[in-house]
């Protein structure tokens, strides 16, 4: 038995055993007090939501980029159920041509491979029209090639968020790349290979838990950005040891994490009442033994092609973006014990010859599989993956029954197939707690809303769009920006700081009363003084500007200030038609009366300087008032704060 | 190498757009926070302050500060001289190769800037106080003096070593009380052994204070707390950092201030509008309703309280934080700007993150008392030095990162009359294995670090230096070697982080008293001052 760090921690985990790893048990009270409140959903059925625009659209900014006119309306006309099957009947098969994920649609990878070709053809344009504008015998005005960046990775990770039908799909790879994480940051990881990424984790987000493990293991963003490449045996080299990075993190961070959990995501303990670790750090080390020996795709492989990444390619199934292949020479041929469970070493014949490679290729691809599943059979992927999901979707602080009812789907209790993904989001979407959460009257329900799903909500229901959609195919965004600064969002898709990604699940902040309530809110971590402020301002300018810098994405607020023009014209604004609408999509109908009161106050104060204003003085202040209205809705505590 | 990272931007989205009216519309109460500040009790002049550099990842110090003697370095150069790209570093002496040369130490032809053979021999530094070389690692029978050298890449800071401002400690970690290497292997009931060792969040954590994962105070923070009692008005600048929160800065009362850095000023966010094409946002009701909106916690939810609570913090210290940072001829004014750094590894002019960070540091302790504080502590951090891979090139570049930044901190604090004011030390999640996976290295424990400043004992080394080598069992006619400091490729710290940072704890002024709150294991060890720090 070994001590913890120190006496006070000590007595820390041991009377929070539960948070430690999840945050669950703390949460529990609170899920009695919401229980006694009465409920707005009910249970959902067959046919839920049908009529009710304000419940449409509180589900929907959870399960979307944001509620919007066509969303609402489309929900609460079919139903929850008929929503589920369309957001599933769009799916991209997982295991297309290249075994781990599909080719196609590549939707990412497409777009940055159509950006490229646009690039080259601007700058041979641009090239011949210096070569012409030349005096002749002087040189030619020197023209750049723009470069692909991970910024064309975000224009068309915007573009499906905001105009995207599948959000329910694109909202899950958000939460995954949060689970499972890779990022441009740091690291070689090519905006070719991180849109694959994204297509691949699109791929699975609706399949199985074990063929997403697979691909994630098998995808160079992650071979790069936790070292599975390259990663060589070292059975016989007693000054080496293969690289424990991704056997490490598998576990820690994307499975299994640090404590043997009970079905409802709380922790085990001893009969000390401390917590039991899953593993320890020969299971890793073993672990990373069976890991060994993945490396880039060639259609030559040599010792060389193992490790050295590949110049970019062109096309969809280039070697950048090829799943790893096995380099059985490279794989250790050592008996691994991980997990409680032992895989033999290898005992077929010589590596030397062509048998021997090939018998030796069948066990790596064995102990890869022997690894994947022993992971993905652990009791706690259940509770683990389902806590988070949770946290990404609905609320930060979910009871250990929630969470205990999402972790039963993942077991199968929903499909029978363990893993099913689509059943568990299903499970935490449509979850009594999550439909009954009102953050307005609970002190501990709902969570801070992700920066960048702030800034879609907004996009969304302001119906914003991109002026050059029309004039490149495909139909993305053309976005100069990103905000991934702490002056801007602080958050940008793929660009999270570490594998820790931009906050950790239990984050609690420090000094405030939910850390005093044994709390969590991850989503605070990314909140601080520089942050909120870097926020605020963002969106001030957006509203302000009518749309993104750079001039590209924009809006009208068409249907805010249709809300606001009377049908009479000699008569007033309709203030209120104006805040209902704003209730309804921002809000989900919860507003306070506190805000709305404000907002008829910023109404009333937003005027014409003119004594008798023209129409079109009229005009630009209902556009006036529409600005200051979304400028107080966005940045308030109250929306920001998801029900 | 690789694409842009996010550290705080030098881009700045609302640079060049105009505010709106008076400077800060939003600001509160301007006078009474700069009031409140410059009454809070806590220590009296002169001023001190504390830097902690966290080289994220986990910083390979066995290639940071090397032992040279002959029977230290060959254990070193066996145990990293393999693998496909060898990590082991040129002995002392060793003339740099050019590329397309051949080395003469391993017959290699260098072919890129990332071959250690590129980099010529590690850089020689001789402590004040001789340690001698372990018995494990002694050639022949006689007693030796242990030599000492720094990685290639890091030529300034041997000369601050040798002009006494820059001290090393050895074998540093986290521990609970002293451990050694039989009893972290064989543990009886009574062993206290660290928590999740070699795990990433939690040993950064560890590192920062003493706790793990989802630690919600450090050490610096901590120390706050006892320099200015007024902390938990929020008004307050005695804790900055340049990251997003983590432990190391954050107090029970005192709450980290965070500041961006870049172009050449530290600068808050301050919460301001666009400036208006129309005249709607000089509304009076607007402005009324926006700023109270803003900050508007009155919710039974505490999520929607602490967000406000955060907003009001951010409104009201962005704009004290800034007029410091703005008013014509103000201290922060005399620091001067980093020199340019060359990347040698691309051979070119970068950006050093470090080096800006520290001008952020300096700037703000140059401003101390504008800003009402006589102590302070700051966190700066950069990485990633998780090098698993590629070792030589990314460790090469962050190491001389860290040179250059030392160089450029010690010439700035000089200049501003800071030199004795203000300490910096180096901390990381742990050392690195010393054995190579092949052109990387994993996750180990005990590691080495720096400390600069003029109230440094520097030239010297501070603790054992640990005997170099991994264990193995005699097998032909290879000896057996046994390794009293290295458990596997870790080594078990002889240093514990809380003497390390406790020594300088003493020097900012936190009594003995206020120690035992702040390092609850101290007691368990018999030194618990290293002496690098002047009284």
């Amino acid at each position: 038995m070994t001590a913890g760090l120190g006496g006070d921690a000590m007595a820390t985990e041991a009377s929070t055993a539960g948070r430690l790893a999840l945050g669950v048990a703390a949460a529990s009270a609170a899920a009695v007090a919401i229980s006694k409140i009465a409920p707005s959903f009910g249970n959902l059925t067959t046919g839920s939501l049908v009529g009710d625009s304000k419940l449409a659209a509180t589900f929907l900014n959870r399960a979307t980029f944001g509620a919007c006119d066509a969303s609402v309306a489309a929900l609460a006309t079919s139903g929850t159920d008929a929503w589920f099957q369309s957001q599933s009947a769009a799916a991209p098969t997982p295991g297309g041509a290249l075994g781990y994920w599909s080719a196609t649609p590549s939707f990412h990878l497409d777009w940055i491979i159509r950006r490229t070709a646009d690039f080259k053809a601007t700058y041979q344009t641009a090239l011949a029209a210096a070569a012409a504008a030349a005096a002749p015998g002087t040189t030619p005005a020197k023209v750049n090639l723009r470069k692909v960046t991970n910024l064309q990775f975000q224009e068309s990770f915007w573009a499906r968020a905001v105009t995207g039908d599948d959000q329910l799909r694109h909202r899950m790879v958000l939460a995954l790349s949060e689970i499972m994480v890779v990022s441009f940051s740091g690291s070689t990881i090519t905006p070719r290979i991180g849109a694959s990424w994204y297509d691949m984790l699109s791929a699975h987000a609706f399949g199985n838990y074990l063929d997403l493990m697979h691909a994630v293991t098998l995808h160079p963003a992650m071979g790069i950005y936790l070292n599975i490449i390259g990663n060589q045996q070292a059975d016989n080299d007693p000054s080496r040891e293969p690289d424990e990075n991704y056997a490490r993190e598998i576990m820690q961070l994307m499975s299994i994490g640090l404590y043997q959990l009970n079905p409802d995501g709380t922790a085990k303990t001893d009969a000390s009442g401390a917590p039991i670790p899953t593993y320890a750090h020969a299971d890793i080390a073993d672990l990373a033994k069976a890991l060994t020996g993945w490396g880039w795709y060639s259609a030559k492989p040599t010792a060389t092609t193992f490790y050295t990444q590949p110049a970019e390619g062109t096309d969809a199934s280039s070697p950048d973006v090829h799943p790893l292949i096995a380099y059985p020479t490279d794989h250790s041929q050592l008996a691994k014990t991980y997990l409680g469970q032992t895989s033999p070493g290898y005992a077929g014949p010589s590596a030397t010859t062509v048998a021997g490679v090939a018998a030796l290729k069948a066990y790596q691809i064995q102990d890869l599989n022997t690894a994947l599943n022993t992971i993905f059979n652990h009791p706690n992927v259940g509770p683990f993956i389902g806590y988070r999901l949770i946290q990404r979707f609905v609320t930060s602080n979910p009871s250990p029954a929630y969470v205990g009812r999402v972790a039963a789907v993942f077991n199968g209790a929903a499909t029978t197939a363990r893993g099913d993904l689509f059943a568990t989001l299903k499970a935490v979407l449509t979850d009594a707690e999550a439909l009954n959460l009102t953050p307005a009257v609970s002190p501990t329900a709902g969570k801070l809303k992700e920066p960048v799903v702030r800034m879609s909500h907004w996009l969304r229901v302001s119906a914003a769009a991109s002026t050059t959609v029309a004039s490149i195919s495909g139909g993305n965004f053309n976005q100069y920006e990103d905000f991934g600064s702490p002056t801007a969002l602080a958050q940008a898709p793929l660009e999270a700081p570490s594998v820790f990604n931009f906050w950790a699940p239990d984050y609690t902040p420090q000094g405030s009363s939910i850390a005093a309530a044994g709390l969590v809110a991850p989503e605070f971590q990314a909140a601080d003084v520089l942050t909120v402020a870097g926020y605020a301002n963002t969106m001030l300018q957006v509203i302000q500007n009518k749309g993104w810098p750079g001039g590209d994405v924009v809006t009208t607020y068409a249907q805010e200030i249709a809300a606001l023009t009377p049908v009479n014209a000699s008569d007033p604004d309709t203030h209120q038609t104006l805040i209902d609408r704003l209730n309804l999509y921002y809000f989900g109908g919860q507003m306070s009366s506190t805000m709305s009161a404000r907002l008829g106050r910023v109404l009333t104060g937003t005027v014409s300087a003119a004594r008798s204003p023209t129409p079109a003085q009229r005009a630009q202040v209902r556009l006036d008032k529409v600005r200051n209205a979304l400028m107080i809705v966005l940045t308030s505590p109250e929306y920001l704060v998801q029900g | 190498m690789t694409t842009k990272t996010h550290g705080p931007s030098r881009r700045n989205l609302l640079a060049g757009l105009a505010l709106y009216g008076a400077a800060a519309p939003l600001a509160l109460n301007l006078s009474a926070i700069g009031k409140a500040a410059a009454q809070a009790v806590g220590p009296t002049a002169p001023y001190r302050a504390l830097v902690c550099i966290f080289l994220q990842g986990g910083n390979d110090s066995n290639n940071l500060l090397l032992a040279t003697d002959q029977g230290s370095f060959s254990q070193y150069w066996a145990a990293r001289i393999s693998g496909s790209s060898p990590i082991a570093l040129m002995p002392v002496g060793t003339a740099p190769v050019a590329i397309g040369g051949t080395s003469s130490v391993t017959g290699v032809t260098v072919k890129t800037t990332d071959q250690t053979e590129h980099w010529g021999g590690v850089l020689p530094i001789a402590p004040s106080t001789p340690q001698l070389v372990p018995a494990a690692n002694k050639v022949g029978t006689a007693n030796q003096t242990r030599t000492f050298a720094l990685h290639p890449l890091m030529p300034a800071t041997q000369d601050l070593f040798a002009a006494g401002k820059v001290a090393a400690i050895a074998n540093v970690g986290t521990l609970l009380a002293p451990l050694t290497k039989a009893a972290y292997q064989h543990p009886t009931a009574t062993t206290q052994i660290p928590q999740r060792l070699f795990s990433h969040a939690d040993q950064q954590a560890a590192w920062q204070s003493g706790q793990l994962d989802g630690a919600a105070t450090g050490w610096g923070g901590l120390m706050a707390d006892t320099f200015q009692p007024a902390a938990a008005s929020g008004g307050d600048f005695s804790s900055i950092t340049t990251a997003s929160n983590t432990p190391f800065p954050q107090g029970a009362a005192t709450k980290s201030f965070r500041v961006n850095f870049g172009s050449n000023k530290a600068t808050a966010q301050t919460i301001t509008l666009v400036a208006a094409t129309g005249t709607h946002n000089e509304s009076a009701t607007f402005l009324t309703e926006l700023r109270a909106s803003l900050q508007d916690g009155s919710s039974p939810n505490q999520l929607v309280q602490t967000y406000a609570a955060a907003v009001t913090r951010s409104i009201q210290t962005s704009v004290v934080y800034d007029a410091a940072m703005s008013a014509a001829g103000g201290p922060y004014s005399s620091v001067p700007a980093p020199p340019p750094f060359t990347n040698p590894i691309a051979g070119k002019v970068a950006d050093n993150p470090l080096a800006d960070q520290l001008e952020a540091v300096v700037q703000t302790a140059a401003a101390h008392a504008v800003l009402g504080v006589q102590r302070q502590v700051f966190f700066v951090q950069y990485g990633s030095f998780d090098t698993h891979d590629g070792e030589n090139g990314r460790q090469g570049l962050l190491l001389a990162q860290l040179d250059h930044a030392l160089a450029y901190l010690d010439s700035a604090l000089t200049q501003v009359g800071l030199s004795q004011a203000v300490t910096a030390f180096t901390a990381s999640d742990f050392n690195r294995t010393f054995t190579t996976n092949g052109d990387g290295t994993d996750h180990a424990w005990g590691g080495h670090h720096l400390v600069i400043g003029g109230a440094v004992r520097g030239g010297d080394i501070y603790g054992a230096y640990p005997t170099l080598g991994v264990d193995r069992a005699a097998s032909g006619s290879t000896m057996a070697f046994t390794n009293p400091d290295g458990a596997g490729t870790a080594l078990v710290p002889s240093t514990s982080v809380e003497t390390y940072m406790a020594t300088m704890a003493t020097w900012m002024g936190v009594t003995p008293a206020q120690m035992a709150t702040i390092f609850p294991n101290l007691a368990n060890f018999p030194k618990q001052n290293l002496g690098f720090m002047n009284a």
